[in-house]
């Protein structure tokens, strides 16, 4: 069992996701880094749980009731266990009584904590991820007591340590192909999107807005599928980026796609952050 | 024997939508069907207006993909769903897009109203939001032109943006004209399968007035409330 005696800054459970509801507008959620999720899960592994805290920008402050074993992935943070400072992507025993705290990001937003265990929380349409209204809370809030049943095999070296990468945190280059509507958008503004520096006006779990302006006024469409990863451009001229818990449909000019490794790279930008998009034309 | 659509999109190694020329003459959603059976590896298959997207389990190469389209070939015959919904509306407080849109003229209101009861629909989609119900069937001249900036749309309004019709099913910022409004959620997170109306089904608005009105809601309440069937 698990108190959380701080829930951070916005701290949400994840696991594979919603998949198969998007006939219904459900989006598949999961976690937005999710090559620090594959790390957590690969460093810390369970035949049926796959459950991590994606932490953004700080982390919880956790009472530990029953002995478990925790890794912290993604955005660098720091880590505290009863007073004393932890690694990054590196497997610990808390004991009961510990306090875990993660602080804040030293660079990035987004880190992960697995512990080693089956999560205690009810599933919606499979799925235990946080999305609201789909489930009835979209993040962790103090008090929240969660039960964990340990895993029977504890791994077999305490400290096991994966060699984890870490330069996909802070690169300015996200790799993208062209979108479903690129060749609508004239030649000049298709160099535009390629050659300019863009930055992160807000970002949250449903997508990325940037703050480039690109002067096009694309025609009324119909609504279509959207993934995450997909660049838009709206009708107020600016570019959204979709992520983990998109609409799955809209009615927006589909220009690029982000490729699956370089959205990791993206999600981890905070606001102000700059970017430049290269092209990878299959 | 030519392929069964007019473009291949490829959105990510495991995701493709098949385009097909806007507005379809064949039921997107039977079609759609038939390719969910035919195809093993899918995990999910959505229709839009005029695409249908097959989300595979795993990578799909294009190659692989063109030749099964072109051996499963084009669906003969039509086997739409013979479901059709009557779904209640009520103008009653909610006419002041109408209202505003045709410039005050109550006359043009009137009419687009009788002549939106007057027409079948079909459901092809969910999206945008869990449970928002995307509607075909609305003639070119009943087409409404979105608004320049979206405002506050409230659970239950049903809207018409261009030439779709949509349903609200939660408070939501949205750009669309609202036309009316449904008490009824189309959706229940509570309860599989989730919805009644199903992609595919037929749809009829039926207008009530404000006792019904206040009577459903109370249906609702005492979650007693189901769609009318009507047979086709």
């Amino acid at each position: 069992m698990i108190r959380i005696m701080h829930p951070g800054f916005f701290t949400t459970i994840q696991d594979a996701g919603r998949k198969g509801y998007r006939h219904l507008g459900i989006p598949v959620s999961g976690a937005m880094d999710q090559y620090a999720y594959a790390l957590a899960n690969a460093l810390l592994p369970h035949p049926s749980d796959h459950t991590v805290f994606e932490c953004t920008f700080s982390g919880p402050t956790i009472y530990i009731e029953k002995n478990i074993s925790f890794v912290v992935t993604g955005a660098p943070i720091m880590i505290q266990l009863a007073g004393e400072l932890c690694e990054m992507n590196t497997v610990y025993l808390a004991k009961a009584g510990n306090v875990l705290t993660l602080g804040k990001v030293a660079k990035g937003v987004r880190s992960y904590l697995r512990f080693s265990g089956e999560l205690q929380w009810p599933k919606t349409m499979g799925s235990i991820s946080l999305f609201h209204p789909i489930t009835s809370s979209s993040c962790l809030v103090q008090n929240d007591c969660i039960d964990i049943i340990p895993s029977l095999s504890m791994p077999s070296q305490q400290h096991a340590k994966l060699k984890a990468k870490k330069a996909y945190i802070s690169s300015k280059v996200i790799d993208v192909v062209p979108g479903p509507d690129w060749n609508d958008l004239p030649e000049n503004l298709q160099k535009q999107l390629l050659e300019e520096t863009h930055r992160v006006a807000a970002q949250n779990r449903m997508g990325y807005s940037l703050t480039t302006q690109v002067e096009y006024s694309a025609t009324q469409l119909l609504s279509q599928v959207v993934i995450p990863g997909m660049v838009q451009l709206t009708p107020g001229k600016k570019l959204l980026v979709a992520t983990a818990d998109c609409q799955v449909t809209g009615g927006y000019l589909q220009v690029l796609q982000i490729l699956p490794h370089a959205l990791n790279t993206l999600v981890q930008k905070p606001e102000h952050s700059s970017l430049i998009f290269r092209n990878k034309q299959r | 024997m030519s392929l069964p659509y007019n473009k291949l999109l490829q959105l990510s190694p495991s995701i493709y939508s098949l385009c097909f020329e806007s507005p379809v003459d064949f039921d997107i959603n039977c079609y759609a069907d038939y390719l969910k059976d035919k195809i093993l590896e899918l995990e999910e298959v959505i229709c839009t207006f005029d695409r249908i997207s097959l989300f595979f389990t795993k990578e799909m190469s294009r190659d692989l993909l063109e030749a099964k389209l072109k051996a499963i070939g084009r669906l003969k015959g039509t086997h739409s769903s013979s479901l059709v919904w009557e779904v209640p509306l009520y103008f009653g407080k909610y006419s002041n897009d109408l209202l505003n849109y045709f410039q005050g003229d109550e006359r043009a209101v009137s009419t687009y109203r009788k002549r939106f009861l007057a027409l079948n629909f079909q459901l092809i989609f969910y999206g945008f939001l869990p449970g928002f119900g995307y509607l075909s069937g609305l003639p070119k001249s009943m087409h409404l032109d979105r608004k320049p900036n979206p405002i506050a749309i409230e659970k239950g309004d049903v809207a018409v943006g261009g030439g779709q019709v949509g349903i609200y099913p939660q408070a939501s910022p949205g750009g669309w004209q609202r036309i009316g409004h449904c008490p009824v959620s189309w959706f229940n997170v509570n309860q599989a399968p989730y919805v009644q109306i199903h992609p595919g089904d037929a749809i009829r608005f039926a207008a009530i007035d404000s006792d019904q009105y206040h009577a459903i809601l109370q249906q609702v309440k005492d979650n007693s409330f189901e769609f009318k069937r009507i047979v086709k």
